[in-house]
């Protein structure tokens, strides 16, 4: 799975606010582009863009869609995260992570 | 709670952005389309929902337009990407990285050709976004479609609202609408505020609810009602900062006789009166017949057509109506009154008098982008036949034409993209310098914006002059032949010429549309000329104007009016730096006016003729010395002319040319009204003024002195001053002298005033210029291109003329001349269509006629002045041609 994970890698800016934002649960268009924004202030998403990705990351098998919950709106399309694209934002994550230590251990975030 | 009403019109704009979203969502392929259409308009619906003002929504339609023609780009690049498999000299990912490579290879040409499709992209589409605020966007109401004007041309009483209402059943209600200055003297200084007197019904016609408290209702036009009043959201909020418990508050509000109002209600915010106005108050009906009630004021009607009628029926029982009550008021309606009595959609007959400019203005712009894609055109094709060897090779190693075509025809796409978008900044960027030129007149001007229609205007005029532009050029030189265009065979110089015609052809037509173009601005322009030199037959400069109002002063009566107007006359001629002073009821230079049936002495009226109308002025002394108007013969108004001595009567020169010619109108005498009253003894002549604007002709006109006529009229102060700041600042001071309690409205210089009636020339004459010179610039430019690359082709002949002893001059001559044949011929063809093309102008022409031949001759040698340095330059170029040079590399 780790090897699967890193041949996505390094991933997409609005693919991993993706991915994080349906992490917190499956999620529709609409709550997506208000969890990112609450997530990453004076960001503005717009449909095309969003939905290319979404559709990329289906396709990728990092999301799937499922059901819409009870009293939810059938029209909208749901989304959820899949065991690879849990894996994937994981090894991001970590990658970036890895990232801002060299940053560190480079004295470069002192200087800013 | 005035929460809801933002709501209520933002769900209406909402709905036809939504549409127009759609529209965009075509740009994606089907299969990505289908899949997805209905979440992203979710998403986009939320973007639109958070944006609450004009300006935001705009901002998230540019980013919408951009953020779909970027990606519906690349899901089609991605698309056909799989579809061929692969890349290869066939494949579309490597066709668009050449062509990106291409056009950085020539970077005038792609820079010329994107700035040119912005310019012309831009200017339509800030020039749509007028026409569709003004013109086409529907009235914010409910069913817009179904409110009509009723009769607009007549006058109407209440009665007659009654009777047509009972008369027209196609027509579910009418209402009756007259607009009164009425003064508010609660919270706040006194001050007036426009009041639309409604019938109930107008509130049901439109299908608006109040925010706050309730409308008007039918009880309200009652007998013995109540006065009750109904608040517009900025009145409520400017005067009674929005407080909820102004409802059931008795208001001092001074309409007609009625001097307090109880507040039933208040609008939502952002809600627009028809037609204006900041309150709304009851007309009353007393159930009058039609010749017995004098409420003649109710001069706008407004109706809803009912559930299954048609406005052709609605139209046809409102002219068996009036023709009914025709004869019922004889004197009240003439014949040309009665034929044109009918419906008209409430929309069309707000916008009649801008509609067919506007269309007009957008037409010439037309023209332009016309230009533009011309232009781009040529230069193309001038970039195809400079490439034709470089595409020979690419064919020689297997590319087909098809590809070849593709790779040109996506470079052309991405001149019109990044030309569309730059177009869209350049659009919301010079709207503003349009809005701020709109004559004040122009209805809904307020309401112009680039919005979702706009947006999708720019981006459908963009693929249209993208294809425009790139298709022809792509075809043409994808026909590129290995075996003849690499080794220079005849075929390929075949080729060569009929893409010379070709260009040559273009630039005729770019000039050809330049001229009808420069030709419409200059002709607005002559008239503007004109207009602004026109004699107006008194001097405007110098003189303020303010209006003291008598109503709300807690006195009534004619002589409240007289005292009040009589005080400030007096009053004003003691402040320092005032030369002359004098008034008037109707301002001078408005469009308003009074005019009565007149029956001059001696003047026979032909048989079933009424007698002729005449302008009625009533001024206080001194009016004519103020705006040094001419006296022709006899005396002006004075101070003596009061009510009880004899009725004296002034008249100007076009009376006396219309009713007394050849005779001496010194002591004959005249009636208004009817002959029953008593006669006026004219005592004076005055020379003719421009009353209503610089555009309208004099009419025959009399003067009567102010204080001696028995109505209660407001007078309109006219001031010549040495210091107008000082006076300004001082009017206050002086009307509160005689009456702290009476509004001063309408202060302004009255240069200033009357400039406004040149206004509208001045829109169309300024836009005009402004297509008018684009669209030279741009067909020099295209002239130029054409030349520089023939010259550049021609380079080897030139040696040879020049090795074989041909002088600099005679070279240059060759050059310039090869290139001047479209141009000349364009500029006749273009002359011929400006017959048609200017037609639409002739109603906007003051003074000149379509076919002025200073406008013909200004406009020619413009074009020559231009057109001959853009042949020139590179003709110059062709003129230094080294022989040795460009001969020894063949």
């Amino acid at each position: 799975m780790g090897d699967d994970a890193s041949s996505h890698l390094p991933l997409h800016p609005l693919a991993f606010r993706i991915l994080m934002a349906v992490h917190e649960g499956p999620s529709f268009g609409t709550e997506i582009v208000q969890r990112i924004e609450a997530a990453e202030v004076g960001t503005k998403l717009y449909p095309a863009n969003l939905y290319r990705r979404i559709r990329d990351l289906l396709g990728d098998g990092l999301l799937e869609e499922c059901a819409s919950p009870e009293g939810a709106d059938p029209r909208r399309t749901y989304v959820r995260l899949t065991d690879a694209g849990r894996a994937v934002a994981l090894a991001e994550a970590r990658r970036l992570r890895a990232l801002v230590l060299d940053a560190q251990a480079a004295r470069l975030l002192e200087e800013l | 709670m005035p929460k809801r009403l933002d709501s209520w019109k933002n769900s209406e704009v909402n709905r036809r952005d939504q549409r127009l979203y759609r529209v965009l969502l075509h740009l994606f392929p089907s299969a990505f389309r289908d899949r997805w259409a209905e979440d992203m308009e979710a998403v986009f619906r939320h973007r639109l929902e958070e944006a609450t003002t004009r300006r935001a929504r705009a901002r998230v339609w540019i980013t919408a337009v951009a953020d779909t023609t970027g990606q519906a780009a690349l899901e089609w690049w991605q698309h056909i990407g799989w579809i061929k498999g692969g890349d290869g000299m066939n494949g579309i990912g490597s066709e668009w990285k050449q062509a990106v490579r291409g056009l950085q290879r020539t970077p005038w040409i792609t820079l010329t050709a994107v700035l040119t499709m912005a310019l012309g992209i831009g200017a339509n589409t800030a020039m749509f976004s007028v026409v569709d605020g003004v013109v086409l966007e529907p009235l914010p109401y409910d069913e817009p479609d179904g409110i009509v004007a009723v009769w607009p041309e007549a006058n109407f009483n209440t009665a007659m609202v009654r009777e047509i209402d009972e008369a027209a059943p196609a027509l579910s209600d009418i209402a009756g609408i007259s607009i009164w200055t009425a003064v508010l003297s609660e919270a706040g200084d006194p001050t007036e505020v426009d009041v639309a007197r409604v019938t109930p019904s107008y509130f049901r016609i439109l299908g608006v609810d109040a925010a706050l408290g309730r409308t008007l209702t039918d009880d309200d036009g009652r007998p013995g009602a109540p006065s009750v009043v109904v608040l517009t959201h900025d009145l409520w909020v400017a005067r009674f900062g929005a407080d909820p418990d102004v409802l059931g508050r008795s208001i001092a509000l001074s309409v007609e006789d009625a001097t307090a109002h109880t507040v039933v209600g208040v609008m939502p915010n952002g809600y627009d009166p028809i037609p204006i106005g900041e309150a709304w108050t009851a007309v009353v009906d007393l159930g009058a017949t039609v010749a017995d009630d004098n409420t003649w004021f109710v001069n706008r009607r407004i109706g809803r057509i009912a559930p299954g009628a048609t406005i052709e029926q609605a139209d046809a029982q409102v002219a068996s109506a009036a023709q009914r009550i025709g004869s019922q008021a004889p004197n009240q309606f003439d014949e040309a009154d009665l034929r044109v009595a009918g419906v008209v959609r409430l929309k069309e007959s707000m916008t009649e008098d801008a509609r067919l400019a506007l269309w007009g203005l957008l037409g010439a712009v037309g023209l332009v982008l016309l230009i533009a894609c011309a232009n781009v055109a040529n230069l193309l094709l001038a970039r195809g036949e400079s490439r034709r060897t470089t595409l020979a090779v690419r064919a020689a190693l297997g590319a087909s034409r098809r590809s070849i075509a593709r790779l040109l025809l996506i470079e052309a796409s991405m001149i019109g993209v990044v030309g569309g978008l730059l177009g869209l900044w350049t659009a919301y960027g010079s709207l503003g310098l349009i809005l701020s030129l709109a004559p004040p007149e122009l209805p809904r001007i307020d309401q112009v914006s680039v919005d979702g229609g706009a947006l999708a205007f720019a981006v459908t005029a963009t693929l249209l002059a993208t294809l425009l532009a790139g298709l022809w050029p792509a075809i043409r030189a994808s026909r590129v032949d290995p075996g003849s265009d690499l080794t220079g065979a005849t075929r390929a110089a075949a080729g060569r010429r009929s893409s010379r015609v070709i260009s040559h052809g273009l630039v005729g037509l770019e000039m050809a549309l330049a001229v009808v173009v420069a030709l419409g601005s200059a002709l607005m322009l002559r008239s503007l000329g004109e207009l602004l030199t026109v004699d107006l037959g008194f001097e405007p400069e110098g003189v303020v104007v303010f209006r003291p109002n008598a109503l709300g002063t807690g006195r009534s009566g004619v002589d409240a009016y007289r005292s009040l107007y009589g005080q400030v006359w007096a009053n004003l001629q003691d402040e320092p730096g005032v030369e002359s002073v004098g008034g008037v009821q109707v301002l001078t230079g408005s469009l308003n006016n009074w005019s009565f049936p007149t029956w001059p002495e001696g003047h026979v009226v032909a048989e079933g003729d009424g007698a002729p109308t005449v302008n009625f002025r009533a001024v206080l002394p001194g009016y004519f010395e103020t705006l040094e108007i001419p006296l022709l013969s006899g005396r002006t108004i004075e101070e003596t002319d009061r009510d009880d001595t004899e009725g004296v009567v002034v008249v100007n020169q076009t009376f006396v040319d219309t009713f007394w010619p050849d005779e001496d109108p010194i002591g004959r005498t005249l009636n208004i009204f009817s002959r029953n009253e008593p006669a006026l003894r004219v005592v004076g002549v005055v020379g003719d003024i421009r009353q209503h604007g610089r555009a309208r002709a004099p009419r025959p006109e009399l003067y009567v002195p102010f204080m001696d006529w028995d109505w209660e009229m407001s007078a309109w102060m006219v001031v010549r001053t040495r210091t107008p700041d000082a006076l300004e600042s001082r009017l206050r001071a002086i009307v509160d002298e005689v009456d702290a309690s009476a509004p001063i409205a309408g202060v302004q210089r009255l240069d200033e005033f009357f400039d406004q009636s040149a206004s509208s020339t001045r829109f169309f004459a300024v836009l005009l210029s402004i297509f008018g010179f684009l669209g030279l610039a741009l067909g020099a430019i295209g002239i130029y291109g054409v030349s520089s690359f023939a010259v550049a082709r021609r380079a080897p002949e030139f040696g040879v003329r020049v090795a074989l002893g041909a002088t600099r001059f005679e070279v240059v001559r060759t050059a310039m001349l090869s290139g001047a044949a479209p141009i000349v011929l364009g500029a006749g063809v273009g002359l011929a269509a400006s017959v048609v093309g200017t037609r639409w102008l002739r109603s906007y022409l003051f003074e000149v006629q379509p076919t002025d031949p200073l406008a013909i001759v200004l406009v020619l040698s413009a074009l020559g002045g231009v057109a001959v340095a853009a042949l020139a330059i590179p003709a110059w170029r062709a003129g230094r041609v080294d022989p040795a040079r460009v001969l020894g590399g063949d």
